[in-house]
């Protein structure tokens, strides 16, 4: 899992010491006037509740902060959301962009994101419901899951579309650690009357897994226009 | 020229090894919170707060000044804190010398003309290509490490058995490169009986004493056995191979050169033994799975008279291993409009379009077998049709239908039984006593296996309420008796296991009006005899077709006035019980959609096949639904506290009642994030800053846990012994105490061994509710006492693998209770286990993470339980409904790591942003609760101090990974400018 790493930070000192000097003049002069029965709340901190949804994009995007939900804590307590924020990226982002700092009022956050070309996009992700395979946009497969399974041969283990037909290589293994059996085993895809797309795998020789690629997942991405692996 | 070549060539070379090399680092990084469990890598780690003072008054402040509770004690360790090397394996040596034991403790002898013990040292030939490839136990988590004995060591052990074994037959099948046993490809793998060339034949003569015969099974998580493979029978009969086998060790003991056939059944399986008679075998023993340990050991203690046998079969062990009701609806199954599910269906069609109807009801096992045996001797109900036949030469007839009973298993020694006396207690339990003789020659144990026979009147007739003829209530086994003494037992049960589940009229548990017996025998098929003498009934017979009378003083009788439903309508927590599960009935959709067996129509009611199924409308709704909707009532999300500074560390909560409010102080703290974090197992979940908790080990599975491995869990059943299982659980936890983890365990198994044919019967403890409840009460409790939460796996009706991801399992709500469910419940309402595994199936059309009824109402309310549920290994599982399952009771996702754990902590955000949910908030914080409660009640907290911070830290191993791959890449980099810079020359 992505680590989001959020630093909170306090900009200015002198403008902190400024702000509480001039917030207590003003309740003092509230008090003064009548109207400080009630004393007035000042903002404690702001906390990321939820970070923004998106946090990977393909070069030439822009941030995007769907999803970022910030909380100003108050000293009596309570909390209310805090919209007015800033982000200093606000232009097409680029692959040397690993972070966006969200700024609000002096609170600021650093959102860590993740710029990729292309050939590095998960494309499709086939399972067997404990495992699944990340096939990329460049044609090689990661195998990630429960069963620990580790690395796959990148070159052993990739996929392709020519506009008509998905093929699957995979390696295979004969015992969990032992010698392969074969290199770039081609997997026997089965469409079902629904479209998904099934095939037997036993992973790392061991577990003898159903891999399901469901229709929905290959709807507007295996389109007679598109070619897998994309060559930069 | 030639220099060039070679530069080229290596920079090509190098610069493939480091992709590659960076290929498998990608990989493995993306793989690393398993990893880190696997390879114990920590990702978290303590460091001392500021302010702590000089304690020990030594001039430093330092780790020594700080004091690290012991809150569970090891049995073998000083300090749980600091372990040492002698210590632990001392611990190990324990662990190696209780597997052995199991062993003894667990086989069956099934039948012996006297042949068994053998002399020690004899010289015998061991044949069955198990000699050379013994099954230990089938492929799934956990059970690997500690010391593996083979079963040729441990019979040449000239500690034990010390037999002289004929190698030249040893030689012949290592030779043989023939298909092995392979549970995925479901292959039997015994050797073609062409590898015992004439040479191997001649061989025999010396080694005559004793021919032993072992054969194998072998399941697999994932994979069922087949019930009609490639030589078009059951897994589970003897195929060509080993009857050609066989037929040779006949022709050998005709003719005198082997002196005794011994057969050992090596499965966790009931493999078919009725083949048995057409040979001249002299003894026969089931020795079951295992382990990967030292349980041949075992073994050979065994078949020299070292040990003596006493375990008890868990499984019935039918002449035909499909004659049991439940084989008929068990496999693949598909809606016949399964296109209509899966395009009404937002999950993966896979996951939605298979089913199994589970029509025998209660009838699982020997309650089929024995109930059906009783109404054909009181010839009624239909039980002597023909429907159901599968050995009988006519009509239904238990003698050829049955090999073994549930409950049966012999000795080297003989016992007598005796019933004195039982007392119905005022405390809703019952107490029988009596004693036992042994009447042999030699020490041995004996099991009391203790049956009770509840009314079967027309109330449960017209309401659908069916009864079991005989059901296991329980059991004790005796100590060593030496021969010809005679010892007490006592039997304490518990009155609920007199219960019947009444769906349709009462809603709740009742007991039956009419006449209870309750009964000891030797199984269950001698327990009924026994009750039928009592009721006067004739034509009685035993297992083989003998003629008995049973024996009525082994029996007590009282009777019920009138039907009560009230005595266990409430819970011992205090919780009504009543319908939770009306879904998981095909007839709450539309009437007729499956017909339940019952033993008021054998005829027309035995599944004569597979129940086919065509989702009516209503039913296909409910296989897609998402129940969850935002509250009218919920709170602003905004507005609840999250990250609140109230100095509150993990290492403060232990002790901490569930019920006191600190624990909603201690939950404020955490962030939303930190929340998410924890709903995600990774091997465990990460460590959570805001409260000093730091990374826990969630740990597989019901063979071992911790570096150890024990005999599978149907193995250990067999002993019939919760000394053992208490043993068992004490090892297990002290495996994960002095390794300090994992503190949360995929342990016990608790499914059903439902059919014979249940791919991970070997992990599971029997076809018998109430034997799982008893000894899985005494597992549990040990393993929590030594501070590992005990999560029994796979709650629940798993038990099938085929299409285990999403297949509806359809029942009702008795058979459900009294089968499945009770074999969980002793966990929980005996062992007080603090956690429990999910499965994959749904129950009924509902996968169980959504079932909020099941979750909240029996597993929380009825059965009291306070820890956390964690899915099977969920990961992107597209029917298991992020938000849905957490607001139905699920807290945690297994293995779930990467994009799925992306994936699910993206949609949980969500919900709780999408209109400012904060009924998700509060789910996660209840959750939050549950988990945290339970770890601070684990081994996590040995050690753990408030003075102590916790610090994120990356692996070190993820490090060198880094390292690696930049020296990989330099190298290629370094030959391309070496090379560029002379060609550049060369041309120059």
């Amino acid at each position: 899992m992505k680590n989001l790493q959020i630093k909170h930070e306090k900009k200015g000192v002198l403008r902190t010491i400024l702000g509480v000097v001039l917030a207590a003049g003003m309740a003092l002069s509230m008090m003064a006037c009548g109207g400080g029965k009630e004393s007035a709340k000042t903002l404690s901190e702001v906390q990321m509740m939820t970070p923004v949804e998106k946090t990977t994009y393909l070069v030439g995007e822009t941030f995007d902060t769907t999803g970022l939900t910030l909380v100003g804590v108050y000293s009596d307590g309570s909390r209310s959301k805090v919209t007015d924020f800033s982000v200093d990226k606000t232009g097409p982002l680029t692959k040397e962009d690993t972070a966006v700092t969200i700024t609000a009022g002096d609170f600021t956050f650093t959102q860590e994101i993740k710029v990729i070309t292309p050939a590095e996009q998960v494309v499709m992700i086939p399972n067997n419901g404990v495992d699944t395979l990340e096939m990329f946009a460049d044609g090689h497969i990661a195998v990630v899951g429960g069963a620990g399974t580790g690395s796959l041969e990148p070159d052993e283990t990739y996929w392709s579309w020519d506009g008509e037909t998905l093929r699957i290589w995979l390696t295979v293994y004969t015992e969990p650690s032992g010698p392969k059996e074969d290199h770039k085993t081609e997997m026997e895809l089965h469409k079902n009357e629904v479209g998904d797309i099934t095939f037997e795998y036993d992973v790392r020789g061991r577990w003898h897994m159903n891999y399901l690629l469901p229709a929905s997942a290959m709807e507007g991405v295996l389109t007679p226009e598109a070619r897998y692996p994309i060559t930069e | 020229m030639k220099k060039k070549s070679v530069l080229r060539g290596l920079t090509s070379v190098t610069a493939m090894i480091a992709a590659i090399a960076l290929g498998a680092s990608v990989a493995a990084v993306n793989n690393a919170p398993v990893i880190n469990e696997k390879l114990g890598f920590a990702t978290s780690k303590l460091v001392l707060k500021e302010g702590v003072t000089d304690a020990n008054g030594d001039g430093v402040i330092d780790e020594n000044d700080v004091e690290k509770p012991q809150y569970f004690k090891s049995d073998f360790a000083k300090d749980v804190n600091n372990v040492t090397e002698e210590e632990l394996a001392a611990k190990n040596a324990a662990v190696a010398a209780f597997v052995e034991l199991e062993a003894e403790e667990g086989a069956v002898l099934l039948f012996n003309n006297g042949a068994l013990p053998l002399e020690k040292g004899a010289s015998v030939t061991l044949l069955g290509r198990s000699t050379v490839n013994p099954y230990y136990k089938g492929s799934s988590g956990g059970g690997s490490g500690g010391t593996l004995v083979s079963y040729l060591e441990a019979l040449q052990d000239p500690e034990r058995a010390g037999f002289k074994v004929n190698q030249t037959v040893v030689d012949a099948y290592s030779a043989d490169s023939s298909p092995k046993r392979n549970a995925t490809a479901r292959i039997i793998g015994e050797s073609p009986i062409s590898v015992l060339t004439d040479e191997a034949k001649a061989s025999f003569a010396s080694y005559g004493d004793a021919a032993i015969v072992m054969f194998s099974r072998e399941g697999a998580e994932s994979n069922d056995l087949h019930t009609n493979d490639s030589e078009g029978i059951s897994q589970l009969a003897l195929h060509k191979d080993e009857k050609d086998l066989m037929d040779l060790v006949q022709q050998y003991k005709e003719n005198g050169t082997f002196k005794k056939v011994i057969v050992l059944i090596n499965s966790a399986h009931p493999m078919e033994v009725k083949w048995m008679a057409d040979y001249d075998v002299d003894a026969c023993m089931i020795v079951g799975g295992l382990g990967a340990s030292t349980g041949f050991r075992g073994v050979s203690d065994l078949l020299v008279g070292n040990a003596n046998p006493s375990g008890r079969l868990v499984d019935t062990y039918a002449s035909n291993s499909l004659s049991a009701p439940a084989t008929q609806n068990f496999g693949e199954y598909r809606y016949t409009n399964y296109v209509d599910v899966a395009k009404n269906s937002s999950d993966n069609a896979n996951d939605c379009i298979y089913y199994v109807a589970q029509t025998e009801g209660i009838y699982v096992g020997y309650k089929y077998y024995e109930t059906r045996y009783e109404d054909c001797i009181l010839n009624r109900f239909g039980a002597s049709s023909t429907a159901g036949v599968f050995d009988s030469k006519g009509a239904w007839n238990y003698a050829e239908e049955m090999s073994y009973p549930f409950g049966y298993g012999l000795s080297y020694t003989t016992f007598e039984q005796k019933l004195t006396s039982v007392t119905r207690n005022n405390d809703n339990t019952t107490t029988v006593k009596g004693t036992v003789k042994n009447t042999g020659s030699v020490p041995g144990k004996s099991v009391v296996e203790v049956y009770a026979q509840t009314p079967y009147g027309d109330y449960e007739i017209k309401n659908g309420v069916e009864k079991s003829a005989v059901q296991l209530v329980g059991f004790t086994k005796t100590d060593l008796i030496p021969a010809g003494q005679t010892v007490d037992f006592e039997v304490t049960f518990d009155n609920y296991f007199l219960a019947s589940y009444d769906r349709n009229a009462a809603k709740t548990y009742i007991l039956s009006e009419g006449d209870y017996y309750v009964a000891i025998g030797d199984n269950a098929h001698d327990a009924l005899n026994n009750i039928l003498a009592a009721k006067g009934a004739t034509g009685l017979f035993d297992i083989d077709g003998t003629a008995v009378s049973g024996d009525a003083s082994k029996t007590y009788k009282w009777n019920q006035a009138s039907l009560d439903a009230e005595t266990f309508r409430y819970s011992k927590s205090g919780y009504e019980i009543t319908n939770q599960m009306d879904e998981v009935d095909l007839n709450y959709y539309q009437d007729g959609l499956i017909t339940y067996l019952t033993r008021s129509d054998w005829e027309k009611t035995f599944p004569v096949k597979a129940t086919e199924l065509t989702a009516p409308a209503n039913l296909i709704t409910k296989l897609s639904e998402d129940t969850y909707v935002k509250p009218a009532d919920a709170p602003s999300a905004v507005e609840l506290t999250l990250g609140a500074k109230n100095g509150l560390t993990l290492a403060d909560m232990y002790g901490i009642p569930y019920e006191d409010p600190l624990w909603n102080d201690f939950v404020d703290q955490l962030t939303l994030s930190e929340l998410i974090n924890i709903t995600m197992d990774q091997g465990g979940i990460a460590a959570s800053v805001s409260v000093s908790a730091p990374h826990s080990g969630n740990g597989d599975g019901p063979d071992g846990i911790a570096g150890n491995a024990y005999v599978n869990e149907s193995l250990a059943a067999a002993t019939w012994s919760t000394e053992i299982l208490r043993q068992l659980g004490n090892f297990m936890g002290e495996d994960a105490l002095l390794r300090h983890g994992p503190q949360e365990v995929w342990c016990p198994g608790n499914d059903t061994h439902r059919t014979p044919f249940g791919g991970r019967n070997y992990e599971y403890y029997s076809e018998d509710a109430n034997l799982a409840y008893i000894l899985t009460g005494a597992e549990c409790a040990a393993l929590e006492a030594k501070g590992v939460s005990a999560g029994p796996k796979h709650f629940f009706a798993n038990d099938q693998e085929t299409w285990r991801t999403g297949v509806a399992t359809y029942s009702n709500e008795q058979a459900f209770r009294e089968i499945q469910l009770r074999a969980f419940e002793g966990a929980f309402t005996v062992g007080g286990a603090t956690s429990v595994m999910s499965s994959f199936n749904r129950v009924g059309p509902i996968w169980i993470g959504h079932y909020k009824n099941i979750q909240d109402n029996i597993l929380r309310g009825e059965w009291g339980f306070t820890g956390f549920i964690i899915t099977d290994a969920a990961g992107s599982n597209s029917y298991m409904h992020t938000v849905q399952a957490l607001a139905s009771g699920t807290d945690m996702w297994c293995y779930t790591s990467g994009t799925a754990a992306e994936n699910r902590t993206r949609e949980t955000n969500k919900a709780v942003t999408t209109d400012d949910d904060g009924n998700v908030v509060q789910i996660l914080k209840e959750i939050a609760h549950r988990v945290y409660y339970t770890y601070a009640h684990t081994n996590m907290m040995n050690g753990l101090s408030s003075l102590y911070n916790v610090v994120p830290v990356t692996p070190t191993w993820i490090y060198g990974v880094y390292g690696l791959n930049a020296v990989l890449w330099a190298i290629p980099l370094i030959l391309a400018i070496v090379y560029a810079l002379k060609s550049k020359k060369k041309e120059a």
